[in-house]
């Protein structure tokens, strides 16, 4: 792992687009402002971690009794969201 | 296309039917071509005008790969986030149909069925193309209870 001494207000640039700025540096906790095209996704790691890990468990659910429908045989049109208040 | 499937035996599907996901989901980063299978609504509940509130998301090219979503607001009408138009493609917020999630658990003799508000799965009905998003700075849950605890198992 690369490891890079900053000060408060300074950044770092990853490849041609993506710049990490320390915003703010306290005693154990860092604000970190990142600048990066929209293609590229930026989350919290654990958030991401936990998204995954959630991911997985839906995967290999076990339906068994708990749809009316056990073995649909057609694909469904995509359903439409609801008008908003 | 036929696509094969583990739970639902071989499937016809149109090609314009298929959702593309460019970046795969989260933990899936291959599962980039996915189809919708309705699978009715929860049991014991009602149908919401007799349209699916439950579908299956299927991977065309792993057989074996689906992810039960519903319709959120059915459960939580009051479901909402706000998206950048330049994280879904300049995607038009009226031509995003929304989907979360499914996990079921089991434990002794009871269901419990949450579903993953914090992660929305965005398809652009236009272009059909899908992401899973990971909300920013939400307080909506990833364990948002979709029923009260299920008596297991016989359907």
């Amino acid at each position: 792992m690369l490891i890079l001494s900053r000060r408060t207000g300074e950044s770092i640039v990853i490849g041609d687009d993506v710049v990490i700025t320390i915003v703010e540096a306290g005693r154990d906790q860092v604000r970190v402002g990142i600048e990066a095209p929209r293609s590229v996704s930026v989350h919290r790691q654990e958030v991401y971690a936990e998204i995954t890990r959630e991911n997985e468990a839906a995967r290999s659910i076990d339906a068994t009794g708990l749809l009316t429908t056990n073995h649909p045989t057609a694909t469904a049109p995509l359903p439409k969201r609801p008008p908003r208040n | 296309m036929q696509v094969k499937t583990t739970r639902f035996g071989t499937i016809d599907v149109a090609d314009e039917e298929i959702v593309r996901f460019t970046d795969g989901l989260p933990g899936f980063r291959g599962a980039r071509s996915m189809v919708l299978i309705g699978a009715g609504h929860l049991a014991g509940t009602e149908s919401v005008d007799g349209q699916h509130s439950l579908f299956w998301l299927q991977d065309v090219a792993d057989p074996d790969l689906a992810f039960l979503t519903t319709v959120p607001w059915i459960a939580y009408p009051d479901y909402d986030f706000e998206i950048d138009p330049s994280d879904v493609h300049g995607a038009a917020q009226e031509d995003l149909s929304v989907l979360a999630m499914v996990t079921v658990r089991r434990e002794d003799d009871t269901v419990r069925l949450t579903t993953n508000l914090l992660a929305p799965i965005v398809i652009d009905a236009k272009t059909r193309v899908g992401q899973q998003l990971i909300l920013q700075d939400s307080d909506w849950p990833i364990h948002a209870p979709l029923a009260d605890a299920l008596p297991s198992g016989r359907s």
